[in-house]
């Protein structure tokens, strides 16, 4: 076998690896948050650390991105109940500002855990 | 010969992978999200629909859900408005024909819980502030106030042999749906997907939700939160459901006011005007949402002394209950389908 010849065959082999390592591990993007409000909708991938505004009826809500979890940290609401609700992380977990008619669902290709909160 | 069998080997070997890696994978879950009933519906749609279908779907839902409140609405002139209005001037009334089922369940309900559940305590709910949460109260109405807005029981409603219309013992009357129509709003969003073609999905209402057929690769698995730490996004415990399958609650941390170091929340005793006090949290878990609804209503007034016998009366088999001092109080039925989690997370 020629040089050549085996610089495929260690080409073919890695890209055989590559297929089956796709195969054989779990799907899944990053997880994703999804804000949605009146006028606007956010996608917010929940690795990159950030703060976020979006406007509802009542005025401008605000998210904070820490540490892999979403959270609602301000909003114009009488009983801040989104606040109150604490920090996102999970696949199907939800939460909103209803006043303001915003509102936060984590998205994602988990394929397991959680798929819907009771209370 | 090795030479030619050596490419037609990396070949075969290349097609096998990518053949391989065309598994199929999960049914994407789409995610419908509807500000209605007060709350935050979210319904999760696990089909590929493709997205015109999922728009098409959604303006369904919406739809839907839009009749349901004029129908329900104690703030609006639909059925239940109209009904109110003619039970506040005179003890008898014609009942609209789309509350008429629902009505007379709940005056089943009424009589099976005695008491317990009664829809009919829309005068205390208005007094205490919890029908318009624009208008939420900061103070409790005074004993006097309360006296005052007493009004007839439904468990006290009889219905002509028709069952078109209802009286009662006395004018004055007003009925609230807030311990049933949540159930009643999540049944028709489940019909309406089935009528759609989706077989599997969640319709989650504020966190009461029935389940359709099962997640791509198992069962719908739901979380329960610590009803003392709804904040915290951990399950105290586990289950699964199954088609058809609904779990409601009703707590004391869902709407509510706190005054003096006390806390007033919308659960009203029908027997005294105010807040019952024997429990924080009541689950049920039943194969018909609207039952699930009103019979968690009925255990959370009933307490844990009672809980068992309201249950019965109910037809409900799979409750739960946690009382003032946060004992857990449950049934056979739901303690064989729920998995604690002594760590939780």
């Amino acid at each position: 076998m020629r040089p050549a010849d085996l610089l495929i065959v260690a080409a073919a082999l890695a890209l055989e690896a590559l297929l089956l390592w796709r195969l054989w591990t779990p799907g899944g993007s990053a997880e994703l948050a999804i804000v949605q409000g009146p006028q606007q909708r956010l996608e917010l991938p929940l690795h990159q650390d950030a703060d976020h505004a979006i406007r509802g009826p009542l005025g401008v809500s605000r998210l904070r991105i820490r540490n892999g979890a979403i959270a609602f940290v301000d909003s114009p609401c009488q009983r801040k109940l989104c606040i109150r609700s604490g920090a996102h992380a999970r696949h199907g977990a939800s939460t909103a500002c209803v006043p303001n008619r915003i509102s936060l669902h984590i998205a994602g290709a988990a394929t397991e855990g959680i798929d819907a909160w009771h209370r | 010969m090795k030479r030619a069998l050596l490419p037609a080997a990396l070949i075969a070997a290349l097609l096998l992978g990518a053949v391989l890696s065309q598994r199929p994978g999960p049914a994407p879950l789409s995610t419908i999200q509807i500000f209605a009933l007060g709350t935050l519906v979210s319904i999760t749609v696990a089909e590929d629909l493709g997205d015109t279908a999922l728009v098409e779907l959604e303006g369904r839902l919406r739809r839907r859900l839009e009749a349901f409140d004029t129908r329900w609405s104690v703030l609006r002139e639909g059925d239940l408005g109209q009904l109110n209005a003619a039970l506040a001037a005179q003890p008898e009334a014609a009942v609209p024909a789309a509350l008429r089922a629902d009505l007379r369940r709940a005056s089943d309900w009424c009589q099976a819980s005695d008491g317990r559940f009664d829809p009919a305590i829309g005068g205390w709910v208005r007094l205490w502030g919890f029908e318009d949460e624009t208008r939420m109260r900061s103070t409790p109405p005074t004993a006097a106030e309360i006296a005052a807005a007493r009004a007839p029981s439904w468990c006290a409603a009889q219905w002509s042999a028709a069952g078109e219309r209802v009286r009662l013992p006395a004018a004055g009357a007003r009925l609230n749906a807030g311990g049933f129509a949540k159930g009643q709003a999540v049944a028709e969003l489940a019909a309406e997907l089935r009528a759609a073609g989706v077989a599997n999905g969640i319709v989650n209402a504020g966190g009461d939700l029935v389940v359709l057929g099962r997640h791509p690769q198992r069962a719908w698995t739901i979380g329960v939160r610590d009803p003392r730490e709804p904040g915290r996004e951990t399950a105290v415990a586990t289950l699964t459901l199954a088609d058809g399958e609904a779990l409601f609650s009703s707590g004391d941390y869902e709407r509510y006011f706190e005054h003096a170091g006390q806390r007033y929340h919308h659960l009203l005793d029908p027997a005294t005007g105010r807040p019952a006090r024997r429990a924080i949290s009541a689950t049920v878990l039943d194969a018909d949402p609207v039952l699930a609804d009103a019979g968690a209503t009925a255990l959370f007034v009933a307490g844990p002394d009672e809980a068992a016998a309201v249950a019965a009366a109910l037809g409900i088999e799979a409750w739960m209950l946690i009382d003032s001092q946060g004992e857990r109080h449950a049934s056979p039925a739901i303690e064989a389908r729920l998995r604690w989690r002594d760590a939780p997370g």
